[in-house]
């Protein structure tokens, strides 16, 4: 068993990645890596931009997988499961369209934490019931929650495809980069690194009762969590650290849900190794699957979260084939 | 030194009454099997006492003190439950869902002691499950899973022990092995099990509660354990068989 001084030791290794992974993506650009030379500043600074949002969004997505994982006692459960990337794709297609040219960076990323808030509210007032009840050993867990969450996500399914068909054809290839997950962001996202300091900190804080919650809500009660306001809490954190990568650059797919079964494969489900380890390696990959996404077929720059889903969808399979 | 009281207690489900005034005082020292036809409320009752079921009249006392007055911490030192079923959704090895039981007596967040690690393996010796310590739970069999949860319980040590079917899944000898522990266990704690195996409660339990339809019947096993008794809560004929084939 791993104790804590190894989990330290891991974890620096896992931090290395990060870090080697941050220099390739600063240095490597199209064609060729080579450092960047004071001249262009410019360059510079769009890659340490996007270098800066891949980690938090990474981050940020794989602590909600992991989240989500252990709180629906569901392997599959991803970000997106409860719905709030849906919420976030119609509140940023609504002000792509509605609101004036200048202002559509900005009102895309605030539209699309509207939304991605209205889902959660949404969400939270559908299941309330299911989120207030005492814990109990006679019902499936997280069964109810998901089959709201996937509800919500089906509406707003519903909506975006509507406001895509009714989208001129001029705004339609921009629309769809976005949906598809796209880091092509202005400035640093303050916003992005506030919540995953906020919901990283209180994850790792919580990480021993997370342990007993792995274990069932019956189980974690029995042992003196107060699983009622344990519930509240993940549902709460993973709620806006979605809300929060997806507001930033659209809903990115795989990362949350293949990046806390890896960790989990590796590590085992000790949440005090899993959490830490899943933001760690959730950055780094996303690091790497953006600089993929703008070097492959450069000058072309692809959705990163086509690039996410192209190698996501073949190591998931590959980890089912390996579980079964 | 009595470690539960309830009184007047009643546990309905839905419109049916599982539970309907009941009073019972539970010593140190007593292994209480309770016995029931499906679907009587022993589960039921067991989880009211563990706090996991509401209750619908009545109240329950543990240590002196009224079951919702005490913390969700406080709790977890006083009682433990092992369900008739664990269900593992995630990769675990035994040792780890065994120190669970130690979450309720570490302070703080800290990791396992060498305290906690040696109870661990005490708990697992004791049902015989030492050497599928690093084993992963998910490759348990149905038996084997219960032993570990009853580990975990054993680790957990907490002075009232609440166990639904704890001879569920067991071969003869485990059986055995498991009523004995409990038997041992009851000398320094209070033990309430629910069972099924008549025989083996007759042989272990120092008393019995017999739950019938909207009645119940409590004391000393040879009271209560009669044919008329029985067959009033089984609704079937009891006799003695004069030869019996039993393990030993």
């Amino acid at each position: 068993m791993l104790r804590s001084g190894s989990s330290l030791h891991l974890l620096g290794w896992l931090g290395a990645v990060v870090l080697s992974s941050v220099s390739l993506s600063l240095t490597c650009g199209e064609g060729s890596c080579s450092l960047v030379s004071l001249q262009e500043h410019d360059l510079w600074q769009l890659r340490l931009s996007r270098t800066m949002a891949a980690l938090a969004i990474g981050a940020l997505l794989s602590l909600s997988g992991a989240l989500l994982q252990l709180l629906l006692r569901n392997p599959l459960a991803d970000p997106y499961t409860l719905g709030i990337s849906g919420g976030a794709a119609v509140g940023a297609l609504l002000s792509n369209f509605l609101l004036p040219l200048g202002l559509i960076s900005v009102g895309i990323q605030f539209g699309a934490l509207l939304g991605a808030v209205v889902s959660i509210l949404l969400l939270f007032t559908m299941a309330r019931r299911q989120l207030l009840a005492p814990p109990t050993l006679l019902e499936a867990p997280g069964v109810s929650l998901i089959l709201t969450g996937v509800m919500i996500a089906a509406g707003f399914g519903a909506i975006t495809s509507l406001l895509l068909a009714l989208s001129p054809d001029t705004e339609l290839r921009g629309a769809l980069f976005w949906l598809m997950g796209d880091l092509d962001v202005d400035g640093v996202s303050y916003f992005a690194w506030l919540v995953l300091a906020m919901a990283g900190a209180w994850a790792i804080w919580r990480a021993p009762q997370l342990n007993l919650l792995a274990h069932g809500e019956a189980t974690a009660y029995l042992l003196g969590v107060s699983v009622t306001r344990l519930r509240l809490q993940v549902l709460f954190f993973a709620s806006i650290a979605t809300a929060a990568a997806v507001s930033v650059a659209g809903a990115i797919g795989f990362i949350g849900l293949v990046v806390p079964h890896i960790c989990r494969l590796v590590l085992g489900n000790e949440q005090r190794r899993l959490i830490p380890a899943s933001m760690l390696l959730g950055a780094a990959a996303l690091v790497l699957a953006d600089l993929v996404a703008r070097t492959v077929v450069a000058p072309i720059q692809l959705p990163v979260g086509v690039v996410t889903a192209l190698i996501g969808v073949p190591l998931f399979l590959w980890i089912l084939s390996r579980r079964s | 030194m009595q470690i539960l009281e309830a009184s007047n207690l009643t546990i309905r489900r839905g419109q049916r009454r599982l539970i309907e005034a009941l009073n019972w005082q539970v010593h140190q020292g007593e292994l209480w099997c309770v016995l029931g036809r499906n679907g009587a409320g022993k589960s039921s009752l067991l989880h009211a006492l563990a706090g996991l079921h509401g209750i619908d009249q009545g109240k329950i006392t543990l240590m002196g003190r009224t079951l919702s007055d005490l913390s969700i911490a406080e709790l977890a030192r006083l009682r433990g439950l092992m369900p008739q079923q664990t269900i593992d959704r995630f990769s675990c090895p035994v040792a780890e869902a065994v120190a669970i039981g130690r979450a309720p007596w570490r302070i703080g967040t800290g990791w396992q002691d060498e305290k906690d690690q040696s109870l661990v393996h005490d708990a697992l010796h004791q049902v015989g499950m030492l050497d599928r310590l690093t084993d992963d739970v998910a490759h348990l069999s149905g038996g084997e899973r219960q032993r570990v949860a009853f580990a975990a319980m054993l680790a957990q040590n907490p002075k009232l022990m609440l166990l639904d079917e704890p001879t569920a899944h067991q071969d003869m000898s485990q059986q055995l092995l498991i009523m004995r522990l409990i038997r041992d266990l009851a000398k320094d704690h209070a033990v309430i099990a629910a069972c099924h195996d008549m025989n083996l409660a007759a042989r272990f339990a120092t008393h019995v509660l017999l739950l019938g339809e909207g009645c119940y019947y409590l004391g000393p096993a040879q009271e209560v354990m009669n044919p008329a008794m029985l067959s009033r809560v089984f609704g079937c004929a009891f006799d003695y068989a004069s030869e019996q084939l039993v393990a030993v």
